[in-house]
């Protein structure tokens, strides 16, 4: 046994790690965001799903039951991906108009009635207190069995309170509940510390409950083997491997209790859907979950056979996650389990208390404090009052529950009664999200039916069963009839109770929301609510959409309601946001409906959708509201979407014509820089010819007495300069004729090699007067093509005369050859000169490019040659190449596609 | 650096620089000068030109801008470093026809800037003026 | 996935589950284990559920992906 003080510096210790873990976690935050808010930390939060339903009590039953246990966790698993679609709905729903609580949901689907609001709200307390307090009762058992205690009898109520350490530890929790819980009147904000904790907590909980696990089947038992081999040789527990007749019938039913429960318990309506930061973490947790159920329930029968190989019979299977340890002296590791299950408790009864009084205080207290407002009162002190008490006073019920009955109930099967209960509200809910018809008195009817059938069924016999009520009525059924026997209604009794119980009530309620829905009419703001709910993705987010609020308002009554219920500074912050969307808060006729529908929003937030229906309406003017209303912002809300779309996708091409635009305006830029540069270089050519010609003619007008010799010279010069002025301006307009493509070829077929013989022989005199040696290898093979002769002979002119022009070898060589590669026709012609950088291959084809010569001296040519042929060897639809060594030769190619 | 030979006495004519990498150019220009009695040096390019400034002192030099190796505006500049030569006549002679080079030219250091197509008798009484 | 995809995936998948996990198909791994080894239900369940948390995996991944509705 452990020492007393000991355990409870341990317990001690550990709240105060909690707390720790909070309060740092509250204070590390920067408004709007948080690292806290991350997948990981949600679908931990989530798994507040495992309470000591799964430490203790699911060992328990698999002690007795065997792999039955497993539905419970089962269920949710295999459901899954439906669990997302349906927990994302819930979220954008919640989310968009400011719900805090389940019971707020169902409220504000149904006409906004305060009415359901509260009865789901009471309804939750009463199924939900006996299971908080078995949370409570197991923290108690576990520390008596660590510390040693003898039970202590919880019937007799003489023994004290203060003696009884499950007293403090109500009050310490009431502690956290409150400081970590109440903070902010609005409920939407949210809970980071409260989460925080809820997910260290389930983290302790999964390693401790594995640690012990292993220990069991590794340490004393040789691993699975040992421990299935010896189990299978008694019989009580070979039966635990496989399903007995009962449980297989009840295999399924079992499944989808859990997953209908796990959607439905306040708890989990907190974690997954109130305090949801994404949708992409609902995303993660559909794999996240499954995973960390699968891990945490895994050594669940491996311990409970253990238990029972290593235990004396009397020992409770519930409790073997403390007793196998303590059993082998092993005290730490059962101080550590004993962690771990206070840890599963303690996350659920902060959560669901938490979850509890939310709804107690918006949905029970507010619209009863809101109906008989006095306009003076500050609201948001006495809200936080309210919702403190609520913390106070469930936790206390909870302790007295515990306290007077918890000895006769077992951990699964109080869990189980909760389940059932809280499922009446699934039929409602969940058709409520998908069908529009589903309205108040359906909801209303549902919930009685439901509610009754498991009051009937599983709450009855509890009473009989301590004494609270004769059993006469289980024994005889409701007025002697046989039939209605709680226990084992209409006679049916090869079912579990609960599993019955089930069934029934689930089919009956659906049937009479059903009904009900298709026999009666909905209001209009049931109508307006539906469509809402339903089509919740038709309706812009957060809180600014449509209003069907008829009626007017002063716009200083709705200030003042927002400071009594906010305060100074959040209602400054409220009118903040809505100046930023709608522009000046004081503006606008006083029946301006957005304002009144934001203001309301916000209130929401705070104090629920009726109570703030309810405030509103104290300060507003309502008028009837008509279908046609509604149907009108409907309909604008879908034009708004469709503009909306219209705009982007007109934006779209918008963006897509300016790129045109610009793309084609940098071109013409470009096109009008290129043509600027051609009339600067042609007039810039024209004026060297035309300085000569003036100058010598100037001369020879100005000196009559010059020599015949010089007379001939200079005007030898001015002919000439005026031949290269002609032959600039005809190969320019060439040019410019072939570029733009005004030019046919005349196209014939030709002797390759005849034309090849004229070109050289009209160069021939150039080159003998530069001492260089023409040599014509295109002799030997005749080439027929299609081309046009006079261009063709142009263009091997041209590269015949650059090749004499730019020689610097004493007998030089310029070689011709002509040859065939595939259907190519390849005219080459190649010398032993100069030869030429890489960079000037292309930039020699460039209008009035020359190439300076190493002399110096002034090309007589234009420096259009090249890009002349270029021109007239693509309009045949070849190129030319060059290729060339420095200071060895150049060779230019043309190849042609023309050949015959 | 133009270096100016001490030993070489000033002779009686005149002498006359004409750069330009146009041979029409030149030998317009050189025979009107040589009509005019000056003594003529010719350049076609501003690296002959800055070498012949070393050995010879010039009284006048028409420049081109546009030339190869160094161009005209360069030349100008290095006439107007040196203190020996900083007294020189400078006049551009150009096809460069616009604004800002004209601009430049002036801003060069240069005496008289002259477009081309130009008038060989304004030159002619330009040169005669500035020799005068 | 395309959020349509999406929703039919999850549709099979849970249907799926449902049938791997019905009284016909668990019948036939409820059969008491030789000694000395784990039972098959105890194995065909681990199985299963292993099943559907990777297919959840698959169907609504880790990042990215449309919004649901």
């Amino acid at each position: 046994m452990i020492a007393e003080r000991f355990m409870v510096l341990i317990i001690v210790l550990y709240l105060a790690l909690l707390f720790g873990v909070a309060w740092w976690v509250q204070k590390g935050l920067k408004p709007g965001s948080s690292w806290v808010a991350n997948r990981w930390i949600y679908a931990l939060s989530i798994s507040v799903y495992c309470t000591t339903w799964a430490y203790y009590g699911s060992v328990g039953k698999a002690a007795s039951d065997g792999i039955s246990f497993i539905t419970t966790y089962l269920g949710p698993v295999i459901f899954m991906p439906l669990w997302f679609w349906l927990t994302s709905k819930m979220i954008k729903i919640c989310r968009q108009y400011r719900i805090t609580s389940l019971a707020d949901f169902i409220s504000s689907r149904y006409s906004k009635s305060s009415f359901l609001g509260g009865f789901v709200a009471v309804f939750c307390v009463i199924v939900i207190v006996p299971y908080i307090a078995i949370q409570l009762k197991a923290i108690g058992t576990g520390y008596d069995i660590l510390v040693g205690n003898q039970q202590q009898n919880a019937l007799n109520i003489s023994s004290s309170l203060l003696g009884d350490s499950n007293f403090y530890l109500t009050c310490i929790l009431i502690l956290f509940v409150i400081l970590f819980g109440t903070r902010n009147i609005e409920t939407t904000t949210k809970n980071h510390g409260l989460i925080s904790v809820v997910a260290f907590e389930a983290v302790v909980k999964l390693i401790a409950f594995i640690t012990v696990g292993c220990f069991v089947c590794f340490y004393v038992f040789d691993g699975f083997g040992d421990l299935f081999e010896k189990a299978g040789q008694r019989a009580d527990l070979s039966r635990l491997f496989t399903l007995q007749p009962q449980q297989s019938n009840e295999w399924f039913t079992g499944l989808a209790l859990a997953f209908l429960a796990m959607l439905f318990l306040p708890r989990q309506f907190q974690t997954a859907v109130l305090e949801n930061n994404s949708i992409q973490h609902v995303k993660t947790s559909t794999w996240a979950f499954p995973l960390y159920l699968l891990a945490i329930n895994f050594f669940v029968l491996p311990i409970a056979i253990g238990g029972k190989l290593l235990l004396e019979n009397n020992v409770d299977p519930d409790t073997f996650v403390l007793t196998i340890p303590l059993e082998f002296g092993n005290y730490g590791l059962a101080a550590f389990s004993y962690i771990g299950g206070f840890s599963a408790s303690t996350s659920m009864i902060v959560v669901s208390t938490y979850a509890l009084t939310n709804m107690t205080s918006n949905n029970l207290v507010m619209p009863l404090i809101a109906r008989s407002d006095n306009k003076e009162t500050q609201i948001s002190s006495l809200l936080l009052l309210t919702r403190r008490l609520g913390v106070l006073i469930i936790l206390l019920l909870a302790y007295l529950y515990q306290r007077l009955f918890a000895d006769n109930s077992s951990i699964v099967s109080t869990g189980l009664i909760s389940f059932v209960g809280v499922v009446q509200f699934a039929p409602a809910t969940l058709l409520g999200m998908y069908w529009k018809d589903g309205n108040r008195k359906a909801a209303i009817a549902s919930f009685a039916v439901g509610f009754t059938i498991w009051f009937y069924m599983l709450i009855i016999p509890n009473m009989a069963s301590v004494g609270m009520i004769s059993e006469d009525i289980l024994t005889n059924g409701l007025f002697g009839s046989e039939l209605l026997k709680p226990q084992s209604l209409f006679g049916i009794s090869h079912l579990s109770t609960v599993t019955l119980c089930f069934m029934i009530s689930l089919s009956l309620n659906l049937l009479t929301y059903l009904s009900v829905s298709i026999f009666t009419a909905q209001s209009a703001i049931g109508q307006q609510q539906a469509e809402l709910f339903v089509n919740v993705d038709n309706y812009p987010a957060s809180g600014d959409g449509p209003s069907v609020w008829k009626g007017t308002a002063k716009t200083d009554d709705l200030k003042q309601l927002l400071n009594r219920v906010l305060g100074e500074v959040g209602a400054a912050n409220a009118v903040h946001h809505y100046e930023r969307i709608h522009g000046d808060w004081q503006a606008g006729n006083q029946g301006d409906s957005n304002r009144i529908s934001y203001v309301e929003t916000v209130l929401a937030g705070a104090v629920g959708i009726a109570s703030a229906r309810i405030l509103i309406s104290s300060v507003a003017e309502e008028e009837d509201l008509k279908l046609e209303d509604l149907l009108t912002v409907a309909r604008e809300s879908k034009e708004l979407l469709m503009l909306n779309k219209q705009l982007k996708s007109q934006s779209e091409v918008l963006e897509r014509t300016t790129t045109e635009l610009t793309t084609a305006n940098a071109r013409l830029k470009m096109l009008d820089k290129e043509k600027d540069l051609f009339i600067s270089t042609v007039t810039h050519e024209l004026r060297t010819p035309i300085t000569s010609i003036r100058s010598f003619a100037e001369i020879l007008y100005d000196n009559p007495d010059l020599s015949s010799d010089e007379k001939a010279e200079f005007l030898e010069i001015i002919v000439r300069e005026t031949e290269r002025i002609s032959r600039l301006i005809s190969e320019v307009l060439d040019l410019e004729k072939l570029q733009s493509g005004t030019v046919k070829l005349a196209l014939s077929e030709e002797s390759i090699t005849h034309l090849i013989a004229d070109a050289v022989a009209s160069v021939k005199q150039l080159a003998i007067e530069k001492n260089l040696t023409m040599v014509n290898e295109a002799v030997e093979h005749d080439f027929l093509a299609r081309i046009d002769r006079d261009r063709l002979t142009q263009v091997l002119i041209n590269l015949l005369s650059n090749a004499i022009k730019y020689h610097d070898k004493e007998n030089g060589v310029i070689k011709v050859k002509a040859s065939t590669e595939g259907h190519q026709l390849v005219i080459s012609v190649a010398d032993n000169g100069p030869g030429m950088e890489r960079e000037q291959y292309e930039k020699v084809f460039q209008k009035f490019y020359q190439i300076r010569k190493k002399d110096n001296i002034k090309d007589k040519g234009v420096g259009l040659g090249l890009a002349i042929s270029r021109s007239i060897v693509d309009l045949h639809g070849g190129n030319i190449k060059i290729s060339s060594v420095i200071g060895a030769g150049t060779e230019i190619s043309i190849s042609l596609p023309t050949l015959i | 650096m133009v270096k100016l030979n001490s030993d070489i006495t000033k002779p009686e004519k005149l002498s006359v620089l004409i750069v330009d990498d146009e041979p029409n150019i030149l030998l317009s220009l050189e025979f009107l000068m040589k009509k005019n009695n000056y003594q003529v040096f010719i350049g076609r390019n501003g690296k002959e030109a800055l070498e012949t400034l070393e050995q010879h002192p010039i009284d006048l030099i028409i420049l081109d801008i546009m030339m190869p190796e160094v161009d005209g505006l360069e030349v100008c500049r290095r006439i107007r470093e040196n203190a020996a030569t900083q007294s020189m006549k400078v006049i551009f002679l150009s096809a460069k026809i616009k604004q800002e080079e004209i601009d430049a030219g002036y801003a060069a250091g240069a005496d008289l800037y002259i477009t081309k197509p130009f008038s060989t008798r304004k030159i002619m009484a330009e040169v005669k003026n500035m020799l005068s | 996935m395309s959020k349509s995809k999406i929703v039919v995936a999850s549709i099979t998948f849970t249907l799926l589950s449902v049938v791997l996990m019905s009284k016909p198909l668990l019948m036939i791994f409820n059969q008491p284990p030789e000694s000395g080894s784990v039972p098959a239900l105890f194995i065909y369940v681990l199985i299963v559920w292993l099943i559907t948390a990777a297919g959840s995996y698959l169907i609504f991944g880790r990042k990215s992906d449309t919004k649901p509705g």
